[in-house]
């Protein structure tokens, strides 16, 4: 039986850390705004926005561009609901991990906690997203390497978090992006490097059943979009509000 | 580097330029970063282009330098000045700042021009604080109403304020300094904190003065975070011809930006240094 290999193409590698970085950069947008917000609901709503900006854009939409620029010779489909949860896990993880950081006054101890809800959130989808592979292959992963994409995971979004939240001013957003975007590539890749397909005999059927690449690259294009409104959007109401504040 | 308790001397420069626009900011900013105060400016059009005459104080040691970074400015076309001898400000453990002794033939003209020259311009605009008056002669209590109308044309100006700050430190009676500048200042340090250091988490006393009293007052003039506390290096409040500590401003932006950001009980802020009584830097202590 021929071996199972993954070849990435480059451009969707690079569009996959993009998203990534957009995603975040949404999300943090959001997210920063959570400490000055006045009411519950408003704090509830840019809580849920971020998360959903972070962990359903800026790690789901990442790690799907990233499976279709993992070209394999073997037909591959996603498993529906599969798919789905991982979106879930991803936006619930970064949910938690936001609302820890940004109650209260900044500390080390909050920082530590949401860096690792928000990586275990990244760990989470990935893997879960790498579950609902159909394929006529089993994954069998380096426990080793696991691991050490898990910790890149959580210590990139500490970085990423104490960015966002303890400095000011764009540029460190931007910067806070960058580096979540490392997070999620970063584990994303390493990931990849622990996995080994083997290939196996049966599996045709379960493949057929699956989400095709077509309609993932629907979906990501979509939600790619909405990061990019909710950005301009954000970028927006934030510039007049900034306007309108009286001396 | 200027030397700590050097001699201070006062220079009387004129330089001639192409254009108005901007060019007192931006001789400012080179005074300023030489540890010196522009103390009086007129601006009038000659023949020759834009004449700008105006006087600086400041320590002896940072003189040369002041000099030759206006001389080679990109605006100036023209340089003279001519040096004075003001004091030697006291030694910072000193029981009291010692009175600075002015010049006869400066006390004359430095502040008793009732009327300000029509063509006084500030930044390109006209100077509308009123008109400077002795600093001897006694003064009516200040109208604070005129604060409002002032504070939105510092938001409109800003961060290019210290000018027109100048213009109120000369306007208000001494003894309604404190009170006033660290009003306005108060009020700035909120505004600037709302407009651009809000969004983030709420941070503790130490990291807030890191992230964001450090920024915000580099925007206005050169400043570093060290052991002591927050020290500015050149406030335009210090060598004005006044005693003790005299950036009341200063005290009352960082006021306005820390405690806007706090709910617990706000902090406390102290001027525990200044240039005005001898010392290299003016430094900001903050305490809970």
């Amino acid at each position: 039986m021929e071996a199972v290999h993954c070849h990435h193409n480059t451009f969707l590698v690079i569009l996959s850390y993009v998203v990534s970085v957009l995603g975040s950069y949404t999300a943090l947008q959001l997210a920063i705004g959570i400490p000055a917000a006045k009411t519950a609901g408003e704090r509830w709503r840019a809580l849920l926005g971020s998360g959903a900006a972070v962990g359903g854009g800026g790690i789901w939409a990442m790690h799907f561009i990233a499976m279709l620029a993992c070209q394999m010779n073997i037909a591959v489909t996603y498993d529906l609901p599969l798919t789905v949860l991982s979106a879930l896990i991803g936006i619930a993880a970064c949910t938690l991990g936001l609302a820890v950081a940004s109650s209260g006054t900044f500390s080390w101890v909050k920082l530590t906690l949401a860096g690792v809800l928000m990586g275990l959130g990244v760990a989470g989808m990935h893997y879960t997203g790498m579950a609902a592979m159909l394929m006529p292959a089993q994954i069998v992963y380096d426990p080793i390497i696991v691991g050490v994409s898990i910790l890149i995971a959580i210590v990139a979004s500490i970085a990423a978090l104490w960015l966002a939240f303890n400095m000011r001013g764009w540029m460190q957003l931007l910067g806070a992006a960058l580096v979540m975007g490392v997070a999620v590539c970063g584990m994303h890749y390493t990931a990849m490097a622990a996995a080994g397909f083997v290939p196996l005999a049966q599996g045709a059927n379960e493949v057929a059943q699956g989400l095709h690449g077509e309609s993932l690259g629907i979906t990501i294009f979509i939600v790619a979009s909405v990061l990019l409104f909710g950005t301009l959007i954000v970028t927006t109401v934030r510039q007049q509000q900034r306007t309108e504040i009286q001396i | 580097m200027v030397e700590p308790y050097s001699r201070y001397v006062e220079l009387q420069i004129r330089v001639v330029a192409d254009q108005k626009e901007g060019l007192l900011f931006e001789l400012g900013q080179a005074v300023m970063a030489c540890g010196f105060s522009m103390v009086r400016q007129r601006m009038a059009e000659s023949n020759e282009g834009i004449s700008l005459n105006f006087a600086v104080r400041g320590p002896e040691g940072g003189a040369l330098e002041l000099e030759d970074r206006l001389a080679t400015h990109r605006r100036v076309r023209t340089y003279e000045s001519m040096m004075h001898e003001v004091s030697a400000p006291a030694p910072p453990k000193a029981p009291g700042p010692a009175p600075r002794a002015t010049p006869p033939g400066y006390a004359s003209h430095a502040y008793h021009s009732a009327s300000a020259p029509p063509d006084m311009l500030l930044n390109g605009r006209t100077a509308e604080f009123g008109h400077r008056v002795a600093a001897s002669a006694p003064r009516p209590t200040y109208d604070r109403s005129r604060l409002e109308i002032l504070l939105p044309k510092l938001a409109a100006d800003y961060p290019q304020i210290l000018p027109r700050l100048a213009l109120l430190e000369q306007e208000v009676p001494p003894e309604e300094h404190d009170a006033i500048l660290r009003y306005v200042g108060n009020r700035v340090g909120a505004w600037v904190y709302k407009r651009d250091f809000s969004l983030g988490a709420r941070l503790g006393l130490h990291d807030a003065v890191r992230h964001i009293a450090l920024p915000a007052v580099r925007q206005l003039l050169p400043a570093d975070v060290e052991d002591e506390g927050l020290r500015i290096k050149a406030s335009p409040f210090c060598g004005n011809g006044q005693h003790g500590r005299t950036c009341h401003f200063f005290r009352g932006f960082f006021e306005g930006l820390i405690n806007t950001s706090r709910t617990d009980k706000p902090a406390n802020i102290e001027e525990a240094h200044c240039r005005n009584s001898g010392a290299s830097y003016c430094v900001f202590t903050f305490t809970d």
